[in-house]
C-alpha cells in the first residue's frame, strides 16, 4: 500500500476516535463495572470533538481543493483469488456533508446526553453503544465501497437494536429492539445481494470504479437498464428497512422506547436517513433504471402519505415525530426517485437538523403541553369527525390503527413461520418417538405460554 | 513436501490418550482437572509446534509429512496441510476452553477422561494421511461421545431414547463410512493393505460404476456426522437431553465435511461433480428447515442444534459450489462457527447448572444478576450472524459471493437462512436474558452467581480469537488458501470433459 496523503489520514481519524472511545470505554466496564459518569463522559465527547475537528479540517480541504472527489485506497481488509473486500473511502459533495452533519450530531449527542442521563442506570452502555453507533456511521458513509459501507451499515443496526432495548428490565423495549432488528435483518438480504450483483453488473464493488471519478451525482456508468433497475431495486429493499419506509415502517414509532437522545440521533437524523443516503450513492446508477426510480417515488409517496395521515392522530410527541419523521424520509425518496439527488441531499440535511432539535426538546414538551395537547387534539378531532365524510372517518380510524400494518405482518408472516416451525418440530418429535421408542411431547411442552410469534412481531405496546 | 519428526504426530495421540488414562490414578477432582488441563494444554503445545512447522516454512512445500515405518515396505503416514492445521489447532483449543470452563458438576472423571480421548483421536484421524487409520480413528471417535452422552442424561426414559437415537444414526454413519472404505482399500490395493496413503490413493482403479456407491456412502456419512437434513434428527434429541458439551465438540469439528474435503473429492472428483446438484439441494434444506425450526423455539438447547444444522448446511452449500471464494469462506465460517458453537455451549452449560433450566420462557431478566454470561451469550451469538469485527463477517462475504457468482438463485435461499438464523439469535437473546425475570424463576429470586474466573478465561478467550480473527482475517484466509484452491480444483476438474 502507498502512503496515504495527510487528508486521508485526517480522514481515518473520524471513525478512528469512536472507536478508540468505544474500546476504552468496553475495557473499563469489564474491570470497574460502572466506570464514573464525568469520565465516561469525558471520553466519548472527547472523542466526538476530535473527530468533528477532523472532519471540518476535511470539508475545509475538500471545498478549497476544486471539490472533485477525493477516493483513498486503504488496500484489501482480506483478499481471495480476484476478490478482495475493498476498503476504500471516497470524499466528495455527498460524503463530506454527510460526515459534517454525523459529527456534529453526535458531538451534539454527546453533549446532551451528558445532563440528560446523569444517574441513569446504564449511562456508561449508552455511551459505549453511542461510540459504537458514531463508528458505524462514519464508515456508511465515508465507505469508498460498498462492501465498507455494509459493515459500517451493520455496526449502525446492532446499535440501533441494543439502543432500543437500552432499558432492558423491561419487555416492552426489548421485543420492540426485536421487532426493529427483524426488519432490519430482512431488508439486508437486499444489500447482501446488491453487492454481488454490483460486483457482476458494474464490474467493482468502489464507487470510483464504478461510476468514475466525476462530482456527484454526475456519472457516466456502464450498464444495461436490467442489471441498473434489478441493483437499484435491490438497493431499495435494503434502504426501506433502514429508512423504515411503507410497509415495513411500523417498528419506527416502536424504537422510541429508547432514551431520547438515542431515539434523536438513530430515528430523528442519522440512522433514519441511511437508506436514502445508500440510494444518493447509488444515484448515478437511477437514471438508467426508470422501472427503479418509478418504485422508489411510488415507494416515498405511499410513506408519506401513510406517515402523514398515522402523525395526525397520534397522541404522544415522540410518536408525532417519529411518523412526521417518515413522512418527510418519504418526501426525500420522491426527490430521489424523481431525479433531484442535490435537492434530496439539502432536504436530508436541514431535516435531519429540524428533527434532533425537537427530539431533544420532546421530554420538555411532554411536561409543558401534554394536558393541554391532548385535551386540543379530542376536542379537534370530535369537532373534525362530526363534519367529515364517511371516507374521512374511515381513514381516521385506519390511521388511529397506523393501516394496521403490525396485524398484517403478524398475520402474514411472523405466525406462518413461527407455526410451521412448531408444526416441523412436533413432527420432528413424533418422528423420533417412533423410531427410538418414548413418549411423544405433550401439547405444554411443545407449546408454551409466551408464543414465540408475538416476541416477533405482536405483543409490544405503543409508545 | 517438508519431512517433520515423527515424534511429533505420534504425540499428537500419545500425550492426550496417556493424560486420559493417569486421570484414574490421580487422588481428589481438582487434581483431576487440573491434570486434564495440563493434558489439553499440552497437545495445544503439540499442535502448534507442528503447525508452526508447515506455516513457517521458508519454501513452498504444501505440506509437512511424517512416515512411521511398521514392517518391511508398510508404513503409516501424516501429514500437516492448509486444511487439517487450522482444525488441529481448533481441536486442540477447543478442547481446552471446554476442560476450564465446563461445569464441575458435567466434568466428573469419566467424562473428563473420555474427552481427552475423543480429543486424541480427533488429532489422529486430522494428521493421519493413511485409510486405515483414518478409518478406525474414525470410528473410535464416536465412542467417547457415546459415553459421555450417556453419562450426563438425568432420567431413565431420557437416556434410553438418546442412547438409541445417536446408536442408530451414528452406527448407520459409520458402517456407510467403514463400508466405503473397506470398498476403496480394496480395489486400489488388490494386493492387500499395503500401501494405503491417502497422499497416493489412485482411485482410477476402482470400477467406473462403483464409484458413485463409494462416494455417497462416504456423503451420507458425512452428513449424519455433521447433522444435515434429512440425517440430523439425533442432533436435536441428543443436544436437548443428551450431554451438551461433547456432542457439540463433536460436530463442532465437522468431521464430515474433513472427510468430503479429505477423501471422498480427492478419490472422485467426477462423481463430485455428478452429485453437486443433489448435495446442493440437501445442503439448502438442511440451512432452511434448521433456521425456520430455530424461529419457534423456546428450549436453548435444541434451539443451538438447529442452529448447528442450518450452519452446517450453509457450510455444504459454499463447499459444493467449487468457487475458491465460496469454499474459503465456507473454510473459515468452518473455524468461526465452531469457535462460537463451543461458546454458546459452555454458557448454555454454565446457564443450566445455575438457573436449572434454558427454557427461555422461564428466564428473562439475567442481565441483572449476570451481566458476564449474558454479554458472552450475545457476543457468541453475534459472532454467529455475521457482525463486523467477528470472523463470521469476513466469511460470510466470501461466502455469500461466491455463492452469489456460481449460483445466484440458489443462494438466495442461503441468505434467507442466515437471516432466519440471526433473527432466532436474537430472539433468544432478547426473550431468554433481557426483559422482566418470570415470577417464580431461579432469577427473580436472584440465587445466580456470574461466570466464575476459570469460565470467564475459557469465554474470554474464545472470544478474543473471534473477534481478532474478525478484525484481522486475513492471515488465516492465505493460511487457508492452498485448501480451498485445492477442493475449488478438484470441483473443477470434475466438470472438466472426461
Amino acid at each position: 500500500m502507498e502512503s496515504l496523503p495527510p487528508i486521508a489520514i485526517v480522514a481515518l481519524l473520524a471513525p478512528l476516535f469512536p472507536a478508540l472511545a468505544f474500546v476504552v470505554l468496553g475495557f473499563s466496564m469489564l474491570v470497574y463495572r460502572h466506570p464514573p459518569e464525568r469520565v465516561v463522559v469525558r471520553i466519548v465527547s472527547g472523542a466526538f470533538s476530535l473527530s468533528v475537528i477532523s472532519l471540518l479540517s476535511v470539508a475545509v480541504y475538500f471545498v478549497t481543493h476544486d471539490d472533485r472527489p477525493i477516493a483513498i485506497d486503504l488496500g484489501a481488509w482480506f483478499a481471495v483469488e480476484d476478490y478482495h473486500f475493498a476498503a476504500d473511502i471516497l470524499i466528495d459533495r455527498l460524503s463530506v456533508p454527510m460526515m459534517v452533519l454525523t459529527a456534529v450530531i453526535c458531538g451534539v449527542i454527546g453533549r446532551f446526553s451528558g445532563t440528560y442521563l446523569v444517574g441513569e442506570p446504564g449511562h456508561a452502555r449508552f455511551y459505549l453503544l453511542v461510540s459504537l453507533f458514531a463508528c458505524g456511521m462514519f464508515l456508511l458513509v465515508m465507505a469508498g465501497s460498498l462492501d465498507l459501507l455494509i459493515a459500517g451499515w451493520e455496526l449502525v443496526g446492532t446499535s440501533s437494536m441494543l439502543l432500543i432495548a437500552f432499558f432492558h428490565d423491561r419487555n416492552f423495549p426489548v421485543r420492540n429492539a426485536l421487532r426493529a432488528f427483524v426488519v432490519y435483518r430482512a431488508c439486508d438480504i437486499g444489500l447482501l445481494t446488491g453487492a454481488v450483483l454490483m460486483h457482476h453488473t458494474l464490474g467493482s464493488s468502489v464507487f470510483v470504479e464504478a461510476f468514475g471519478l466525476d462530482r456527484w451525482p454526475a456519472s457516466a456508468v456502464n450498464v444495461s437498464t436490467s442489471g441498473a433497475t434489478l441493483l437499484a431495486l435491490c438497493m431499495l429493499w435494503a434502504a426501506a428497512g433502514k429508512s423504515a419506509l411503507f410497509p415495513l415502517g411500523s417498528w419506527l414509532p416502536r424504537a422510541m422506547e429508547g432514551p431520547t437522545p438515542s431515539s434523536a440521533v438513530f430515528y430523528g437524523a442519522l440512522s433514519v436517513h441511511a437508506g436514502a443516503y445508500l440510494l444518493l450513492r447509488m444515484s448515478p446508477l437511477l437514471d438508467y433504471a426508470p422501472i427503479a426510480r418509478a418504485v422508489i417515488v411510488l415507494a416515498g409517496v405511499a410513506t408519506a402519505v401513510h406517515g402523514r395521515l398515522v402523525e395526525r392522530v397520534q397522541s404522544d410527541v415522540k410518536s408525532q415525530l417519529a411518523y412526521a419523521t417518515t413522512t418527510q424520509v418519504g418526501v426525500i425518496f420522491v426527490e430521489i426517485g424523481l431525479g433531484f439527488p442535490r435537492l434530496a441531499l439539502l432536504h436530508l440535511i436541514s431535516h435531519a437538523v429540524v428533527r434532533t432539535l425537537q427530539m431533544l426538546r420532546a421530554p420538555n414538551t411532554i411536561q409543558d403541553m401534554a394536558q393541554l395537547s391532548e385535551a386540543f387534539t379530542a376536542l379537534r378531532s370530535e369537532t373534525e369527525l362530526a363534519h367529515t365524510s364517511a371516507l374521512g372517518r374511515y381513514m381516521y380510524h385506519l390511521s388511529l390503527e397506523r393501516f394496521h400494518l403490525d396485524t398484517f405482518w403478524e398475520r402474514m408472516v411472523a405466525h406462518p413461520l413461527v407455526g410451521l416451525s412448531r408444526w416441523l418440530d412436533r413432527g420432528e418429535e413424533a418422528l423420533m418417538a417412533r423410531i427410538v421408542g418414548g413418549a411423544e411431547p405433550s401439547a405444554a411442552e411443545v407449546l408454551p405460554s409466551e408464543p414465540a410469534a408475538r416476541d416477533l412481531a405482536h405483543g409490544a405496546r405503543r409508545p | 513436501m517438508r519431512q517433520a519428526p515423527i515424534i511429533g504426530f505420534l504425540a499428537l495421540f500419545i500425550v492426550p490418550a496417556l493424560h486420559a488414562e493417569l486421570l484414574p490414578w490421580v487422588r481428589g477432582e481438582k487434581r483431576a482437572r487440573i491434570l486434564a488441563l495440563s493434558g489439553a494444554v499440552a497437545s495445544w503445545l503439540i499442535v502448534a509446534a507442528l503447525t508452526g512447522l508447515y506455516w513457517g516454512r521458508d519454501d513452498d512445500t504444501t505440506l509437512v509429512v511424517a512416515h512411521l515405518p511398521i514392517a518391511g515396505p508398510h508404513a503409516l503416514h501424516f501429514v500437516v496441510d492448509a486444511l487439517n492445521a487450522p482444525l488441529m489447532l481448533l481441536a486442540a483449543s477447543l478442547t481446552t476452553a471446554l476442560v476450564l470452563g465446563g461445569p464441575l458438576g458435567r466434568f466428573s472423571r469419566g467424562n473428563l477422561r473420555a474427552l481427552l480421548w475423543l480429543t486424541a483421536l480427533f488429532l489422529l484421524s486430522l494428521a493421519t494421511a493413511d485409510l486405515v487409520v483414518l478409518s478406525v480413528s474414525w470410528a473410535l471417535s464416536i465412542m467417547p461421545t457415546y459415553v459421555l452422552t450417556m453419562d450426563s442424561v438425568t432420567g431413565g426414559a431420557d437416556r434410553r431414547q438418546v442412547r438409541r437415537a445417536f446408536q442408530l444414526y451414528q452406527g448407520f454413519g459409520l458402517v456407510c463410512f467403514l463400508v466405503a472404505c473397506g470398498l476403496l482399500g480394496y480395489w486400489t490395493q488388490p494386493s492387500g493393505f499395503v500401501d494405503m496413503s491417502l497422499l497416493h490413493l489412485d482411485a482410477g482403479a476402482v470400477p467406473v460404476a462403483a464409484r458413485p456407491w463409494i462416494f455417497w456412502l462416504l456423503s451420507v456419512a458425512a452428513l449424519v456426522h455433521m447433522g444435515i437434513t434429512p440425517f440430523h434428527s439425533w442432533l436435536p434429541l441428543t443436544f436437548q437431553r443428551g450431554a451438551l458439551l461433547p456432542v457439540a465438540l463433536l460436530v463442532s469439528m465437522r468431521g464430515g465435511l474433513y472427510v468430503l474435503a479429505r477423501l471422498a473429492l480427492p478419490a472422485f472428483p467426477e462423481v463430485g461433480h455428478d452429485a453437486m446438484p443433489m448435495l446442493v439441494a440437501i445442503a439448502l434444506i438442511s440451512a432452511l428447515y434448521g433456521a425456520v425450526l430455530g424461529l419457534g423455539q423456546n428450549n436453548l438447547r435444541r434451539l443451538l442444534a438447529y442452529w448447528v444444522v442450518s450452519q452446517s448446511g450453509i457450510m455444504l452449500t459454499g463447499f459444493v459450489f467449487g468457487d475458491e471464494h465460496a469454499v474459503s469462506g465456507t473454510l473459515l465460517y468452518w473455524l468461526g462457527f465452531a469457535m462460537a458453537t463451543i461458546g454458546l455451549s459452555l454458557v448454555l452449560a454454565a446457564l443450566e447448572a445455575r438457573a436449572g433450566t434454558v427454557e427461555i420462557q422461564q428466564l428473562g431478566g439475567l442481565v441483572r444478576r449476570m451481566p458476564n454470561l449474558c454479554a458472552c451469550f450475545f457476543l457468541f451469538g453475534l459472532a454467529t450472524i455475521a457482525i463486523p469485527g467477528t470472523v463470521a463477517f469476513a466469511a460470510e462475504d466470501m461466502l455469500v459471493h461466491g455463492a452469489l457468482e456460481a449460483h445466484p438463485g440458489l443462494t438466495l435461499v442461503m441468505i434467507v437462512a442466515m437471516v432466519l438464523n440471526a433473527v432466532s439469535v436474537v430472539r433468544a437473546f432478547t426473550v431468554g436474558f433481557l426483559g422482566e425475570a418470570r415470577p417464580l424463576s431461579r432469577v427473580q429470586r436472584g440465587s445466580l452467581v456470574d461466570l466464575l474466573p476459570r469460565e470467564r478465561v475459557a469465554l474470554v478467550s474464545l472470544l478474543i480469537a473471534l473477534i481478532v480473527a474478525g478484525i484481522w482475517p486475513a492471515p488465516i484466509i492465505s493460511a487457508q488458501t492452498p485448501a480451498a484452491r485445492a477442493i475449488a480444483f478438484m470441483e473443477q476438474l470434475g466438470r472438466a470433459p472426461q
